[in-house]
Parts: C-alpha cells; structure tokens; sequence
C-alpha cells in the first residue's frame, strides 16, 4: 500500500497524470480521511478513483495514539501525520512531495518506503504509460502549479 | 489525549448530546473520558462536534505555552474571563514565532520612539506620519493596516472572537497586535491604539502582552494612563489637527455653514467618515481640540441615538458618501513568505504551515507559484 499525502495527490491532479500513474501495476493506492479534507476541490477528482485503482483508507481501526505521537514526534501537518500512520499500520509506504515530511516518513519508515510524484512518473514512463516528453510536461506542469519540487537531472525520465 | 479527556467532561446530559450528534454510544464516551485511546475516526467526529481542528487536541508546544503564560496572566489582571480568547491569541502567537523562526531581534523603528517625551501622545502621533507617512500630517490614515504590515513588518492578526477589543505583545522582539473582527472603523481605532501601547509601553526586548477588553471612549476615563495614552494616541495619528482643520472648513463651506456658528453633528459625522473612525471617536477628538464643549461628545452621541437610533442611521438620513473601505490584510504577508520559504528548505512542512496559516494546501501551492513567477 503506498498512501498519498495531499501535495502529492493535488501535483499529480496539476500534472493531469493522476488516472495514469494510478494504472501503474506495482503499486497499490490509497488516501485517508484527513489528506481527502486537506485536498480541497480536488478530493471530487480523487473520489472518483475510490473503489478503482484507490482505496478510499479508514480510520475507524486506526489508533489515534499512534497519530497523536507521530505528530508530537514530527511536527507535521495532520494529513502527513496521518498518511504515516496508515503506512506503519499496513507497512505501506508514504508518497509525499513534501521535503520535510519526506525527510520525516524516511526517518520513521525508512528511505526506501518514501517515494514522491516524480518518482511515480519514472516508474509510468519505465510501464510505457507516458513516454519521456510527456513525463517532463507533466513534471513543470505541476511546478508551475506551485508543487515544490526539485530540480531534476535532465536524464531523470530517460534512463529508466 | 490529555485534551480529548477534558473535552469530553461534562454532565450525562452533555455526553448523550455528543452521543446522539457522533454516533459513538455513550459508554464508549465514558471510557474515552476516563482515558481509553480513540479511534482516529472516533477523534475526527468528535473534534467536528466540539469544532476543534485535530491538532487542537494535541499537547500545547512549547511556545504555545510560553504565549499563554504571557496572556493568562494579563487577563487575571484584568479580569477578562477568557480562557478561549487566550488559547486563540496564544496559538496564533506560537504559530507565527514557529513559522518566521528568527533569532531574537528589537525592530529598527522601536528605538525612533524612546527618546520621545512619554505622556505626549501628539508627539508620538506626529513622529509616526514624519517616518512612515512621509510626513503627511494631514491625510485620513485608513491604510494604517497594510503600512503595519509591510513597513513596520508587524503582525497583525485579526481575530474573529467577541471577547476582547485587541491585543499587543512582543515576543522575541517581534511585535504583534490582534484586533477583534467588528465594524471596522472601529477595528481601525483599535489597531492604533495598541500602536500606541506597542511605541510607547511594551518594551520589545522583554516578552510582554496586554489585552483590552474595550477601547470605548466613556470607560477610558477611569482607566490608567497607559490607557489614556494609547486613547489619545489613536485619536491622534488617526485624525491630526491640521487635516481636520482642512476638512472642517471644507465641509462648512459645502453645507454653507457660516464659520462662527458651534459645532454640530453634521460636521462630526462628515468627520467620522473621512477619517475613517466612529462618530464617538471624531466628536471626541474635536473635544479634545477644544472644538467642542467637554462633555459635547457623550451629549451629541446621545442625542443622535435617541432621535435617530444611532450616528450611522442619522448619517445615512442626511445622505452622506459612503464611508470608505478600510481593509484588513487576512494574514500578514511577510507570514506567508516565510512560511513558503520554509517549506522549500524542508524546515516546516506544508500540511503543518497550511494548518498554522489556516490557508488551504492549494493556497500555499500557489503562493510558492506566484513567488516563483
């Protein structure tokens, strides 16, 4: 299970790539409650994938001690705490385009669990569901947007 | 859970009425106050019902604690039974301190007002417009919000609470002021007033906070000297002599008012408008110039209110012009700066300045866009 904060879920929907990158067969997606709030408009977007290739995550089963730690322990906002505790209770991993929530689930969970949306768009070009260009469209799109993301190597989508 | 435990207090009464709006049955209520750990579902239908932000129900930060020891005790002081207002004006305080997280600095401007002669709120109101006004001592000042904003880097916050007309602090040497959200000439008055606290009684190298319960005219009689000072500051910088003499003449010469005749509502009122302040506040300022008899304020105002309901009715009979839009910046923008730089170095994350800001994940986005461009 990789479990999408908000930035993350709101860069794919600017880069107009959610519905693609959702079709990646590696992956299994999903959003909690508080990061569906925190998406604002956009959770109409993400809702229609529930029940698809998202699963819409509850919090009926999730302990709110576990939340309430994790967010004393890393000051994050209550959509990326969240989105950590759905990853260390489903031992999932965390999508985030966040740097400082990203530098905390790779603390919690380990850097290999902790991917973000340019990595997501790497792994659509390597199935052949985007090709290159569209890939690097994709990737200013959402940093025209505003999404803060990194500057990535000019081979980034190529050499995959 | 300390917070969800107290939230959850109460009578049986108050308990079924939670049970009936969030579903969860009452002896699971029982067991949560009495220290069982929630669900985040149950946390989230909860919060929602008592219209609390999930992270409200965290312990408090450090500097959150810090801000409500500053408030707390001013409030006992003067005895304002506010225990909300303080967790509102603390919060926002440490949130402010966590995103622009500098180091311990006196603002430049706070030292141009220490060599003034205390007790001389003309003077102080004379040396703000020669540093910041260009040395307009003449024109309305209804963009006394946006100056205190970007020229003084202050932060002002409005807050949307009946329980207090404003507040001044410093903290760490950053000044803040917070205004109750009401009619906005009067959120006008206030801003200046605790202008006039901040320049002359808050010592920005030390941490101190004040609040006031009410900036009314007829209550500052009784009240100290601080708080005459910052009245007659307000009433100062807000209307100097030399522009309500211009405006004065000029009205009178519009409603052919010959020149020897007293004072009366009309011209109060044209005043009120174009300085941007209640008719109270105007009276009372021509009062203070001796342009009126003392106590001419209190009787015109009363006078107004029995014939008319009030002066902004008896203003709106005389067809007077609109009085002119005075904005309050929703957050300070230097606020929103650091908080976008912040989030690009990777030292706060954009869930948690969205939720200090109380601007949505998308506000943010496009802030960083527009500061990109």
């Amino acid at each position: 299970m990789t479990v999408l904060d908000a930035c993350s879920a709101i860069n794919l929907i600017n880069g107009e790539v959610l519905a693609v990158v959702l079709e990646l067969p590696q992956y299994r997606f999903g959003v909690g409650p508080q990061v569906l709030a925190e998406c604002g408009t956009d959770a109409v977007v993400i809702g229609s994938h529930f029940g698809l290739r998202l699963e819409e995550l509850a919090d009926d089963e999730l302990p709110a001690s576990l939340f309430f730690d994790l967010l004393e322990r890393y000051r994050l906002g209550a959509g990326e705490t969240e989105c950590l505790a759905f990853a260390i209770a489903n031992n999932g991993n965390v999508c985030s385009d966040d740097r400082k929530a990203r530098e905390m689930a790779a603390h919690a969970l380990g850097p290999e669990r902790v991917l973000g949306s340019a990595r997501l768009l790497r792994d659509a070009v390597a199935a052949e569901l985007l090709n290159v260009e569209q890939a690097k469209r994709a990737y200013e799109k959402m940093k025209a947007f505003g999404g803060f993301l990194p500057s990535l190597p000019a081979d980034y989508f190529v050499d995959c | 859970m300390l917070a969800l435990q107290n939230a959850l207090r109460g009578d049986e009464q108050r308990l079924d009425g939670l049970s009936s709006k969030t579903g969860i049955p009452v002896g699971r209520l029982h067991e949560l106050a009495n220290g069982a750990d929630p669900t985040m579902r149950e946390v989230r239908s909860l919060a929602g019902v008592l219209k609390l932000a999930i992270p409200d129900l965290a312990p408090l930060s450090k500097e959150t604690e810090r801000a409500e020891i500053l408030f707390r005790e001013m409030a006992h002081r003067k005895h304002i039974p506010a225990a909300a207002l303080v967790e509102t004006l603390s919060q926002r305080m440490a949130y402010s301190l966590e995103l622009l997280h500098q180091a311990k600095s006196v603002p430049w401007w706070a030292k141009e007002f220490r060599s003034l002669p205390q007790g001389n709120p003309e003077a102080f109101a004379m040396h703000f417009r020669s540093f910041f006004c260009n040395g307009d001592s003449v024109s309305p000042l209804l963009s006394l919000p946006g100056l205190l904003l970007e020229r003084l880097q202050l932060m002002l916050h409005v807050v949307n609470t009946p329980h207090f007309e404003g507040a001044s602090a410093y903290v760490d040497g950053i000044p803040f002021i917070f205004v109750s959200a009401r009619f906005p000439p009067r959120m006008l008055f206030t801003c200046a007033h605790e202008l006039g606290h901040l320049l002359a009684h808050h010592d920005p190298e030390a941490d101190f906070a004040t609040i006031d319960s009410s900036t009314d005219l007829q209550e500052h009689h009784s009240h100290s000297v601080s708080e005459r000072f910052a009245h007659a500051f307000a009433s100062a910088l807000l209307i100097p002599p030399a522009g309500l003499g211009i405006v004065l003449k000029k009205i009178r010469q519009l409603a052919n008012i010959p020149e020897q005749s007293p004072l009366g509502d009309v011209e109060m009122l044209y005043v009120s408008r174009v300085f941007g302040v209640s008719f109270e506040v105007a009276a009372r300022r021509c009062e203070d110039l001796d342009l009126l008899p003392r106590g001419g304020a209190v009787s015109l105002n009363n006078t107004l209110k029995e014939m008319y309901g009030s002066a902004e009715k008896r203003a709106e009979m005389l067809h007077l012009p609109p009085r002119p839009v005075i904005s309050f910046p929703p957050l300070p923008l230097t606020l929103v700066n650091s908080a976008v730089e912040r989030i690009r170095k990777g030292e706060v994350s954009i869930g948690r300045a969205s939720m200090m800001l109380g601007l949505s994940i998308k506000d943010l986005l496009t802030a960083n866009s527009t500061q990109l461009q």
